[in-house]
């Protein structure tokens, strides 16, 4: 004879399996006598689990102790309601624009600094403009310089034909080789 | 029926009173059955109440409160044995002398409370915390296995598997103590 597992039994005994299997086990524990057993002590397992419902701890003074959690609730609720408040207040609607102006300003600042053209000098810039780049154009070339340092780009010997332009912040040169007929265009930005 | 909010939930401190006298002795005693002892059953009652009045506006249905307070009580006790592991029960011999103020209870029944108390925590602490939830909210509370498994967040068959190994733990529990 093959016996219900002992979980299968403490399933049966508390009327928590499925009918079908329910069926099978009970006509088992009709006949076997162990299984029987053990089935009815789960049974009384599950009646003093039952009967212990309502039965307060021992030595517990219900009245007191009930009156003391109640208490402590209420403080909890009431620090609860403390801790909440704070971030209410910050939740008041001119905060966000109060935080928004500031960085708005820095944005629109950085914007105008940015797309201000830098300051050109050509050719006519004086010494010692502390700081500001030059670009120069004469006869000898066009170039850049600032405080002392800079480039230039030397007429060829051969060039014939010149024409040098000035446009917003840079210089523009064309040569034309009188020997070669080669044109040559420099561009210098001042940047 | 989602529509009517709980009376007892609202902000008014009577209903709030009210509310937790009604509820406190049962999550208090479902507590305990999970923990096992009266000091921490306290401070998680309590902290079962601060958690379900602080949330009443998430409670929508009116006949749901008690069954969501018992929700919280279970994964607040079932969060706590996994905290802690396992829970320390003192002595038989340590166990406190019952209360003086029930004059109709008999010394000897005073005593025997206590022993089956004792007797009953031991084969709890002998479960895991979900499979003593398990048997307490089957058991104990009377609660179905589907009910159970709402409560726990898990399957009916899970559930079953709880309930089983709990009762068969706690019945060899009980037979070694009467051998």
């Amino acid at each position: 004879m093959t016996h219900p597992a002992e979980t299968v039994l403490a399933l049966y005994a508390g009327g928590d399996l499925g009918w079908w299997t329910r069926i099978g086990v009970e006509r088992h524990v009709r006949q076997c006598g162990p299984c029987s057993r053990q089935v009815e002590e789960f049974r009384a397992t599950c009646e003093m689990l039952q009967a212990e419902r309502e039965a307060l701890p021992p030595g517990l003074e219900w009245g007191e102790a009930a009156a003391a959690m109640k208490a402590n609730v209420r403080l909890g609720l009431a620090a609860g309601q403390c801790v909440a408040e704070q971030p209410e207040r910050m939740r008041h609607p001119w905060h966000a624009p109060a935080l928004a102006l500031p960085v708005l300003v820095v944005v629109v600042a950085g914007w105008l600094l940015q797309s201000l053209p830098p300051a050109v000098h050509t050719g006519l810039a004086p010494e010692g403009t502390g700081g500001a780049l030059v670009l120069d154009a004469g006869p000898a070339g066009i170039g850049v310089e600032r405080d002392g340092h800079g480039f230039r780009l030397l007429r060829p010997e051969a060039a014939e034909s010149v024409e040098i332009s000035v446009r917003g912040d840079s210089v523009r040169s064309r040569y034309v080789d009188g020997e070669t007929g080669q044109v040559t265009i420099s561009h210098v930005y001042a940047e | 029926m989602s529509e009517a909010v709980e009376p007892v939930l609202e902000d008014s401190l009577e209903r709030q009173n009210r509310f937790i006298s009604e509820n406190l002795r049962r999550i208090f005693l479902l507590v305990y059955r999970m923990v096992g002892n009266v000091a921490d059953a306290q401070d998680l009652t309590q902290e079962v109440f601060i958690k379900a009045l602080q949330r009443r506006d998430q409670l929508k249905d009116t006949d749901k409160a008690a069954h969501w307070l018992s929700r919280i009580a279970t994964n607040t006790a079932i969060d706590f044995l996994r905290r802690h592991q396992r829970v320390v029960f003192c002595e038989l011999d340590d166990m406190p002398e019952p209360a003086d103020r029930a004059p109709e209870e008999s010394p000897e029944a005073r005593v025997l409370r206590a022993e089956r108390e004792a007797f009953l925590e031991g084969g709890l602490e002998r479960l895991t915390p979900r499979e003593r939830a398990a048997l307490v909210l089957r058991d104990v509370e009377g609660l179905s296995a589907e009910e159970v498994a709402r409560h726990l967040a898990c399957s009916k068959a899970t559930v079953r598997s709880h309930i089983a190994n709990a009762r068969v733990k706690f019945r060899r529990y009980l037979s070694r103590r009467k051998a």
